[in-house]
């Protein structure tokens, strides 16, 4: 800043008052954001509020930061709650797979699609294998459960790593297709020139290339699955197949006075998918960029 | 790349395969419940394992299910055994689950030794019964009134009321010494419910409209038919007075239980399957209450206690292990009432105590047996779960004109209160016809 | 790619053997989604013509028609569809409006823009439920104490906008980093140029930014639209039992799996898929036209 200072010409009296309106925006606009972060966080604290909490702490004010903060709720979920363990230990053999799946399927599914997209048998295909993010889930639930019921399908691992690819295709092959159109094809030539077959040429010069959206989808998959709700609630059934959403809605469901112990349930089940989300993050910017734009 | 992606699928996969490897030889007994309060649950596994132990011979697993009665447990249990996959015992009041009997998923349980020798009366028996039949094992049963916080009573003066004048009249003294009278909870659509009932339930079995219900669902009677519906909304409505706390309408059953329990307010209307959560919440503190039937009118008699059959369990006749599944339900009715009261504060059917019955649960029991009471099980039919739900859309949106002013649907007054409900009535009686 | 032009014989068997090829690359996923989604579908198709009542009884009459016939002329079915697209209105509305404003005012490489993106994205991270039940007390605890007001959860005229509001808490993050990637696409050239033939911050704004980013505006339309249209997790938390809070997704599983109405919940999902097709049909084709000319 000095050497600038002493090296630039002296400033105009317009130049500086148009320094300092840049500066006075940017302050407000720092201000502005972190504003919003206010809010965006609140949620966050009033959970982290009831989650340190004691249990037979009650205040008028709810507000407030307990006045003795307690590891005691967490240690209950995490020792007491036989869920916590079940509900964790399937929650992870249910999202790799199902996002490994999701991963190589689509991949090979968009690089099809994408390349003969000026072909209407593809384009029709396309059509319908997007039809996926339109319909409703209520509409095909129940057929679809007598069917894994009949398959043997229903509370297993498997079963549930089926259904939930299947349900995520559509709305993984949009972003991955769209991304596809973005890579050139010159590589794939060259590599079909050189004698590659047409899945050594998929496997090692296209996939590597797709790396960006599948790390990108990697991620969103992993939220989605994660946080799967809805279907989980009609497929896991025995207690242990049950999903960590699911032993975390027992406490919401209904009755239940251990509020605390939700709550820190709560941040609990978000401390893996955080993890992934703050070691992947940088890559995901730069997936939405050519997964979504072009699609 | 890509054999280090098969490979963590393949390896994943064996992962996931691995628990079915390992099922066990036992008799399983599956138990689909919704006591998701509370100590219930845990009680429900005590007498499990009391079972276990009593009869090592038999080699019997449990797997208990439990989902929320307001939102899962009827799509979780008719998908399942719409599938064929059928769970031993079934919580719930026969009343309210029709289709499984009509399809022959619950056993006639008609002239049971072990029911009858509990000696219960025509009102208790109504609830575990649909068409003259019996279909259930009663356990315990519910009632409603409002708890109070005593300390708060006797700092202000206030004796327990005995008419409506009198609490009433407190409301406005506790208003006025800044203390909310009411911790409501009406986000829930049971506790509009159970602010009617004392006076529906009660007036319409005292005229002899015991098939009050049955004909509000076929359509034959209309609500306006029946003066009990337009009682209850006024009397429910100058409760609510003009004091309702701003979280009167968004609270639920456990945000509503804090507000009582940190001295917020001063009185709770609820019902008696709360009394093991605030035992819980109030543990290791000098928080003291009491609780009384709420009074309805100015005549000064003591009020009539409603009885309803709460916890009660119908047996599958289609599952594996239903002679199992009675075996254990005997077992828990003849050995274990007691043990199951003192765990969860549940005032049980038959009326059994121990040493260590809480005095509430005795006076609850008391009256019960003097027989001033109204049961539900005296209705010819109870109200089925969508007409429940129409009914409690009702009372909720007059719970929130009452409480905020706010109109819904048009409700602002008892009349326009009575007209959206039997809108909503007409509705399901128009698609039950379809 | 120029068009593969088939003029001779192997150049045809060449052409075979690729969609052969083309095929094995597709098989997985359209077997991953015949059997979990298309089968299902059409399985259902047929419920919806019967007067099947409880899913537990296998009694179910066919009934013709009478199923559509009522749900079109039914007040509190249009209800619903009148919540469902209010809400979906409101939801698109704030998740693009902070998605796009926040996307301009972080959209630089920068330490804290980086860790306010990052907080942003957070609440997608989260399950909806749990989100949903976080933000009824978020409204009890804070939002009444602070303002003396009734949470918009209890009063059923407000639970619409509150849902929306809930719903782009979680999902604007996403909306956001859609834009900020369209945004890092945009060359510095373009406003270099624009500054050097003297177009100020607004013109370059409306000349370079907006254009430029059109094809992420199609892109949220069309994924909000789609969820919005769809929301049941939401509903299913925090407004079971009022109708003004009754989304069509949840009208459907509560007639299918609560109140016993199967067949009637059947054709109700059969008329929201053709809804949500023909919807998102014309808004993505008005929107691509928009692209196109932009």
């Amino acid at each position: 800043m000095m050497t600038a200072k002493t090296t630039m010409p002296p400033m105009s009296e317009a130049s500086a008052q148009m320094h300092r309106r840049k500066k006075r925006n940017n302050i407000l606009r720092t201000l502005f954001v972190c504003l919003i972060l206010l809010v965006v966080l609140a949620p966050f604290y009033v959970a982290i509020l009831y989650a340190f909490k004691p249990a037979t702490e009650i205040t008028a004010n709810r507000l407030a930061f307990s006045q003795n903060p307690t590891f005691e709720n967490f240690r209950k979920v995490i020792f007491e709650n036989e869920l916590f363990g079940i509900g964790f230990k399937n929650s992870i053999i249910n999202t790799i797979p199902t996002v490994l799946i999701l991963m190589s399927f689509t991949a090979m599914s968009s690089w099809v699609l994408a390349r003969y997209d000026h072909l209407l048998a593809y384009k029709i295909l396309y059509a319908v294998l997007t039809l996926g993010l339109l319909i409703p889930f209520q509409c095909f639930v129940l057929p679809l459960y007598l069917n894994w019921h009949n398959l043997g399908l229903v509370s297993t691992n498997i079963g549930f790593i089926i259904a939930r690819s299947g349900l995520q295709v559509s709305i993984s092959l949009t972003a991955v297709t769209g991304f596809v159109k973005t890579v050139p094809r010159e590589l794939e030539q060259a590599a079909s020139i050189d004698g590659c077959n047409r899945f050594q040429t998929f496997w090692k010069v296209v996939f590597p290339l797709m790396t960006p959206i599948n790390t990108t989808q990697l991620v969103l998959n992993t939220l989605f699955i994660w946080n799967d709700y809805s279907t989980s609630v009609i497929l896991l059934r025995t207690k242990e197949s049950r999903s960590l959403t699911l032993a975390q809605i027992q406490y919401f469901n209904g009755k239940t006075t251990e509020l605390n112990e939700a709550f820190a349930f709560f941040i609990l089940a978000m401390i893996p998918i955080l993890t992934l989300y703050l070691t992947c993050q940088k890559w995901i910017v730069s997936g939405i960029t050519a997964g979504a734009v072009k699609g | 790349m890509k054999k280090l992606l098969s490979l963590l699928l393949v390896l994943a996969l064996c992962i996931g395969m691995v628990p079915a490897a390992f099922a066990d030889e036992a008799a399983k007994i599956t138990v689909f419940h919704y006591m998701v309060e509370g100590q219930k649950a845990d009680g429900l596994v005590q007498i499990e394992e009391a079972f276990k132990a009593a009869h090592p011979e038999l080699n019997v697993e449990f797997e208990n299910l439990a989902y929320s009665q307001g939102t899962d447990f009827w799509p979780q249990l008719s998908t399942a055994i719409s599938a064929g996959d059928n769970p031993e015992i079934i919580m719930g009041n026969p009343g309210l689950y029709t289709d499984l009997i009509e399809e022959g998923f619950i056993k006639d349980l008609t002239g049971n030794e072990t029911i009858k020798a509990l000696g219960l009366t025509s009102g208790d028996m109504g609830d575990v019964s649909y068409k003259g039949k019996w279909y259930a094992y009663p356990v315990d049963f519910k009632s409603w009134g409002v708890f109070y916080n005593t300390k708060i009573f006797e700092e202000q003066g206030i004796a327990v009321p005995t008419t409506e004048s009198e609490l009433l009249a407190a409301c406005e003294k506790l208003q006025a010494a800044g203390i909310s009278p009411w911790a409501n909870w009406f986000a829930d659509g049971a506790a509009v419910d159970i602010e009617m009932r004392p006076i529906v339930w009660t007036k319409a079995l005292a005229n002899g409209d015991n098939d009050m219900f049955e004909k509000l669902m076929s359509g034959e009677k209309k609500i306006a038919d029946y003066p009990y519906f337009a009682e209850g909304l006024e009397v429910w409505g100058r409760r609510m007075g003009n004091w309702a706390r701003p979280d009167a309408t968004s609270n639920k059953q456990t945000d509503a239980n804090e507000v009582f329990v940190s001295g917020q307010a001063a009185m709770l209307y609820q019902g008696t399957w709360n009394i093991g959560s605030i035992e819980m919440l109030i543990k290791d503190t000098d928080f003291e209450y009491g609780f009384f039937l709420c009074p309805t009118d100015d005549s000064g008699e003591a009020p009539v206690l409603n009885v309803q059959v709460d916890q009660a369990f119908m047996v599958n006749p289609q599952a594996d292990n239903a002679d199992l599944a009675c075996q254990f339900m005997e077992f828990w009715l003849t050995d274990c009432m007691g043990m199951w009261s003192d765990f969860t504060y549940q005032p049980c059917i038959t009326g059994a105590t121990t040493e260590n019955t809480p005095a509430l649960l005795l006076s609850l029991l008391e009256t019960k047996a003097s027989g001033n009471t109204a049961c539900y099980g005296d209705f010819t039919a109870p109200f089925s779960s969508a007409f429940t739900a129409a009914y409690r859309k009702g009372l909720g949106a007059w719970a929130v004109y009452c409480c905020t002013g706010e109109e819904t649907s048009g409700v602002n007054s008892i009349e326009t209160c009575i007209e959206y409900m039997q809108e909503l009535f007409d509705e399901e009686i128009a698609q039950a016809a379809l | 790619m120029a068009k593969p032009v088939v003029n001779t014989k192997t150049e045809m068997a060449l052409s075979k053997k690729i969609h052969l090829g083309n095929m094995l690359f597709l098989l997985p996923t359209v077997l991953l989604f015949t059997f979990v989604v298309l089968i299902p579908f059409f399985q259902g198709i047929p419920y919806s013509f019967t007067s099947w009542k409880s899913v537990v009884s296998t009694n179910h009459p066919f009934n013709g028609i009478a199923n559509y016939k009522y749900l079109l002329g039914n007040k509190y079915f249009k209800m619903s569809l009148g919540v469902t697209f209010s809400f979906t209105l409101q939801y698109m509305f704030w998740s693009i409006l902070f998605g796009f404003g926040l996307a301009l005012l972080i959209h630089r490489e920068s330490r804290f823009n980086n860790f306010s993106r990052t907080i942003f994205f957070l609440p997608f991270t989260t399950s909806v439920t749990a989100g949903a039940i976080i933000w009824s007390y978020l409204w009890t605890d804070m939002y009444g104490t602070l303002t003396g007001l009734v949470s918009p959860l209890g009063i059923p005229s407000q639970i619409v906008p509150a849902m929306a509001i809930m719903a782009s808490w979680r999902d604007m993050g996403y909306a956001m980093l859609i834009f900020i990637a369209a945004l890092q696409t945009v060359s510095k050239d373009y406003y270099e140029a624009a500054t050097v033939e003297g177009a100020n911050k607004v013109q370059q704004f409306f000349y370079i930014t907006i254009p430029n980013i059109v094809p992420a505006f199609t892109t949220n339309t069309t994924l909000l639209l789609a969820w919005g249209l769809r929301t049941f997790d939401l509903p299913a938390v925090v407004s079971q039992n009022i109708v003004e809070g009754q989304t069509t997704a949840m009208y459907i599983y509560q007639s299918i799996f609560a109140n016993n109405k199967a067949s009637l919940g059947q054709a109700a999902a059969i008329i929201l898929t053709v809804i949500l097709v023909v919807l998102t049909q014309i808004v993505t084709r008005t929107l691509r036209r928009l692209e196109v000319e932009a």
